[in-house]
């Protein structure tokens, strides 16, 4: 079969030169007169510009962070009630929002039929905490209590209004689905570091609400598939499909594996098609994966006042506080980037008590992870960031009453933080005006966040480029800043 | 569209009729022994010169339809290369037909002269045509260096030098262009019939018509070409010459997008962000690197053997001698392994033990590695008996030893020099007390204890 199938391949190829008018002489022709090979990278295996498309292979200059634990909070946390303190709001409360600050803003399509934005009081008061006396609120005492350690930027805009292209943007530099995320991009510029473990691993926590985020917001695009995100999942089974079945010795699934990549290899040879690889890898790293998974999730070695730290939820696998150990544990494990999504953020209706719920399952693990990473003297090299993919607006959603009034999406300035891999401990980045709806002083677009967050990996973002369609992409896509005032 | 393609040979053909006529001449006049011999290959040799001749002429002819070129120095090439012709296909004709003894063979010789004149006069603006007038001149081309450096330091005004007459377009965007275009785009030498030394010609534009359209840097090829992929052929300044810096481009780009006017004062927009991110010179911003004497690049041989034992060995970044040891894939590592290190010993950088069986013995070749910066320990069986060891390590800033046997004592004994910035000793048998005491020795060494968590 194979032989005929051999034959018959050779047999078009020859078909296709000879049928081609004017035989080499054209081809040498072609190439005289410029004509560019437009598909030949797709061919990998092919001798035509290899060199484009390969991964960096190692940071351009020299990192301060070798790993990044991004906790995203999707949903959108309300800026005015957790980090930005705007006592105009509490003493405008009711009051309609000037025009001039409201000015020709987008606004969702929930609120846009809305004949009257009046400001709303935020459900929370603050104070100041730590060595700079930062007013953060009383929601997040946790939080509070490392704001030391912390790099808190007001002044993050965004380009989307709605949840999944908002989300996408900030993971991918695009809102819609289809490109590499943050941790695909590092997954395959940098390679990993732990040969037993994915680089790239996200975990979604339980309790926040219902709503569902897509799992473009962890696929590798047209980068190789093995640089996607693996998702842990809560429970006896981290990762799906991963354990052998019943009645199957490791030793014969060692076989099996040997003897399915040796086809795969052969195919490989023939076609050069990358994918085919990524199933080798995959394939492979599951493998290795069934002995390194139980030795993560196995929490027995942890004493009491670890877990103490992180909340009572740390005990409830899929909860946020639990995610936060998990990370910390694969941080300890050289994972190159743990990405967990909390949804729940989204408070419409009801804010003050939404906020309230949302605060409780993440502040304390939050800091607590942070605190962990810093004993164990990991937080020096690993990226810590706590953010959602917009804030909120800082006039009421619906009538404003006391429990039942709500804040629409607000991509005009929102609120995040991050904490070591070399960005500075202890400062405030950005201005916002009095209702913490426009940005005053030092934007932070999304993409100079990720331009950031690659200078910090040590990776040039303009310099990290991946080719597809004809098309050189970049996470930052053609924009993006390093904000070097973020970086101690 | 075909026949401008043939004209592109011109440069390539007419070396043969340069070559040919060459070694005419010399066999004429330089090759004194068998006369006779050579007369038949000089008759031959002056046809072939005359045939490619007038090739030439004909692929010169469609070359010169593009309209590349200075027109004076055009018409001379063309005139002179058109009578290079005439003289050789003479001197073809005297060579074969004169009788030696005919009144008209005396011309032969002059001829010849005249043609190899010709031939030399030919070439010469022909090149010039090509490679611009002040390609063979000494004294253009120190002129031309001088002027980039000129413009380097013309450049280099400071933002408190402005003074109310200065424009932009005259103190910040002409020097650029001096500096990184006008070498192929100036009175002479006006490639794609585009010059942009002046104002005026600048705006004019070139083959293509306008290259810049003021207030709209959309549809302003001069943009554009700026902002290509530097791989593509359409970029500007082309692969290989040196190219625009960032703020060089965001500075063209800003004074395009705001009217491209030749009057806009300096002095008016000297608070405006480009403007002042282009005098902040921002694209000089220092890459982070290793604060360490350069050594030499380690011996690939020498990382083999950590490779073979899943011991991670990386440059700890691109191009970097210095580098990266991670134990992540090898908890077993254990102190017989340590010696690999004496191989690469000025290179390591950083050294990750964490979790490994690493122990005070394995800490003796690790102190023979000078320029470790980071040293992570952590939850090895190392004791006090390795502070020996840890203090020969003169650049040490970080250094992890959470989960370690090393107590209070052992502490003390930490001989802090003035390089760690950074300690990690938390779950050791350190206490808060000795801690404290450390700290008091020395307050600038950052240390992480989070004690209050044990009570």
């Amino acid at each position: 079969m194979n032989e005929l199938f051999d034959l018959n391949y050779q047999k078009k190829r020859r078909d296709f030169l000879r049928g081609t008018v004017l035989g080499l002489g054209g081809i040498a022709l072609d190439s005289l007169l410029g004509c560019k090979q437009g598909n030949s990278e797709k061919l990998k295996g092919g001798n035509l510009e290899q060199d484009i498309n390969q991964p960096l292979g190692g940071p351009h200059f020299v990192p301060t962070a070798k790993r990044v634990i991004y906790l995203f909070q999707n949903g959108g946390p309300a800026q005015m009630e957790l980090f930005d303190y705007k006592p105009t709001l509490y003493k405008m409360h009711g009051k309609e929002i000037p025009e001039s600050v409201i000015g020709q803003n987008r606004v969702s399509g929930m609120v846009s039929n809305q004949y009257s934005f009046p400001l709303a009081m935020p459900a929370s008061s603050f104070s100041p905490f730590g060595a700079n006396g930062t007013y953060l609120s009383e929601l997040i005492p946790h939080t509070a209590s490392i704001v030391d350690d912390l790099c808190i930027v007001h002044s993050m805009v965004t380009e989307q209004i709605n949840h999944e292209p908002a989300l996408i943007f900030t993971q991918t530099g695009n809102q819609l689905s289809g490109r590499p995320t943050i941790g695909s991009w590092l997954s395959y510029g940098l390679g990993s570091m732990n040969e037993n473990l994915p680089s790239f691993i996200v975990m979604l926590s339980k309790g926040g609400d219902n709503s569902q985020i897509s799992n473009a917001a962890w696929s590798s695009g047209f980068l190789p598939s093995y640089h996607q995100g693996v998702q842990f999942m809560p429970g006896k089974d981290p990762v799906l499909f991963l354990n052998t079945p019943d009645g199957v010795d490791r030793m014969d699934r060692r076989r099996a594996l040997d003897f399915i990549k040796n086809f795969n290899q052969l195919q490989n040879e023939k076609f050069h098609d990358p994918e085919i690889e990524s199933q080798i890898t995959q394939a492979e790293m599951a493998y290795k994966m069934q002995l390194a998974i139980p030795s993560i999730t196995d929490l027995s070695d942890e004493p009491q006042y670890i877990l103490d730290m992180y909340g009572p939820d740390v005990k409830v696998p899929g909860t946020f506080a639990h995610n936060c150990l998990m990370a910390r544990r694969l941080a300890e494990k050289d994972v190159r980037y743990i990405q967990l999504f909390h949804l729940g953020w989204d408070h419409h209706g009801a804010l003050a008590s939404g906020i309230r719920r949302a605060t409780k399952q993440t502040d304390q693990a939050s800091a607590a992870l942070v605190k962990d990473l810093k004993q164990r003297g990991l937080l020096d090299d690993t990226l810590v960031v706590w953010g959602g993919e917009f804030g909120r607006t800082s006039f009421s959603q619906g009538k404003l009453t006391p429990d039942g009034f709500g804040r629409d999406h607000h991509p005009g300035c929102y609120t995040i933080w991050m904490a070591g891999g070399g960005v500075k401990p202890g400062i405030v980045h950005g201005l916002t005006d009095d209702f913490a709806h426009n940005v005053v002083r030092d934007k932070v677009h999304v993409h100079d966040f990720q331009a950031t967050l690659l200078y910090l990996l040590g990776i040039d973002h303009e310099q990290f480029i991946f080719k597809s369609q004809g098309r050189r992409y970049r996470l930052t896509d053609v924009a993006g800043n390093v904000i070097h005032n973020l970086i101690a | 569209m075909i026949y401008k393609f043939i004209g592109h040979f011109h440069p390539l053909l007419v070396h043969i009729p340069i070559g040919v006529l060459l070694l005419a001449f010399i066999l004429e006049f330089f090759v004194i022994k068998k006369k006779a011999v050579y007369s038949f290959i000089i008759e031959i040799t002056l046809l072939i010169g005359c045939i490619a001749g007038i090739l030439s002429a004909l692929l010169g002819w469609f070359l010169s339809d593009s309209g590349e070129y200075d027109v004076a120095l055009l018409i001379r090439h063309q005139w002179l290369g058109i009578s290079l012709c005439c003289t050789t296909f003479f001197l073809w004709g005297l060579k074969k037909f004169a009788r030696p003894e005919a009144v008209i063979s005396r011309a032969y010789t002059p001829l010849f002269f005249v043609t190899m004149l010709l031939l030399l006069l030919t070439g010469h603006f022909g090149g010039s045509l090509t490679h611009g007038e002040d390609y063979l001149s000494f004294q253009a081309m120190e002129q031309e260096e001088k002027k980039n450096a000129a413009a380097s330091v013309q450049k280099q005004i400071q933002i408190t030098q402005i003074t109310p007459d200065l424009t932009v377009y005259k103190s910040l965007v002409n020097p650029i262009f001096t500096s990184k275009c006008t070498s192929c785009h100036n009175e002479k030498k006006k490639k794609g019939n585009f010059q942009l030394h002046t104002f005026e010609l600048l705006l004019k534009g070139g083959k293509s018509g306008k290259k810049m359209i003021a207030d709209s840097v959309e549809n302003s090829e001069l943009v554009r070409r700026m902002l290509l992929d530097k791989n593509e052929e359409k970029h500007m300044p082309p692969k290989g010459k040196r190219q625009l810096t960032k703020a060089e481009i965001d500075l063209i780009y800003w004074w395009i997008q705001n009217g491209a006017s030749p009057e806009k004062k300096l002095i008016a927009v000297k608070t405006n962000d480009t403007i002042k991110a282009f005098f902040a010179n921002q694209e000089s911003v220092i890459k982070p690197a290793l604060h360490l004497q350069n050594v030499k690049e380690a011996n690939p041989a020498d990382l083999l053997p950590f490779e073979k034992i899943h011991w991670l060995v990386k440059p700890v970044s691109k191009g970097s001698p210095f580098l990266e040891v991670n134990a992540i894939n090898v908890p077993s590592l254990n102190d017989t392994y340590t010696t690999l290190l004496l191989k690469i010993a000025p290179q390591v950088a950083w050294l990750q033990l964490a979790d490994t069986k690493i122990t005070d013995a394995g800490m003796a070749d690790i102190a023979k590695c000078p320029n470790v910066l980071k040293l992570n320990l952590k939850n090895t069986g190392i004791t006090n008996a390795s502070l020996q060891s840890i203090n020969q390590l003169k650049q040490l800033e970080y250094l992890n030893i959470v989960g370690t046997g090393i107590d209070d004592i052992g502490l003390l004994q930490l001989n802090v020099n003035k390089s760690l910035k950074k300690l990690f000793c938390w779950d050791s048998k350190i206490t808060k007390e000795g801690v404290a005491r450390f700290k008091a020795i020395n307050p600038s060494v950052e240390i992480d204890f989070f004690n209050q968590f044990l009570n």
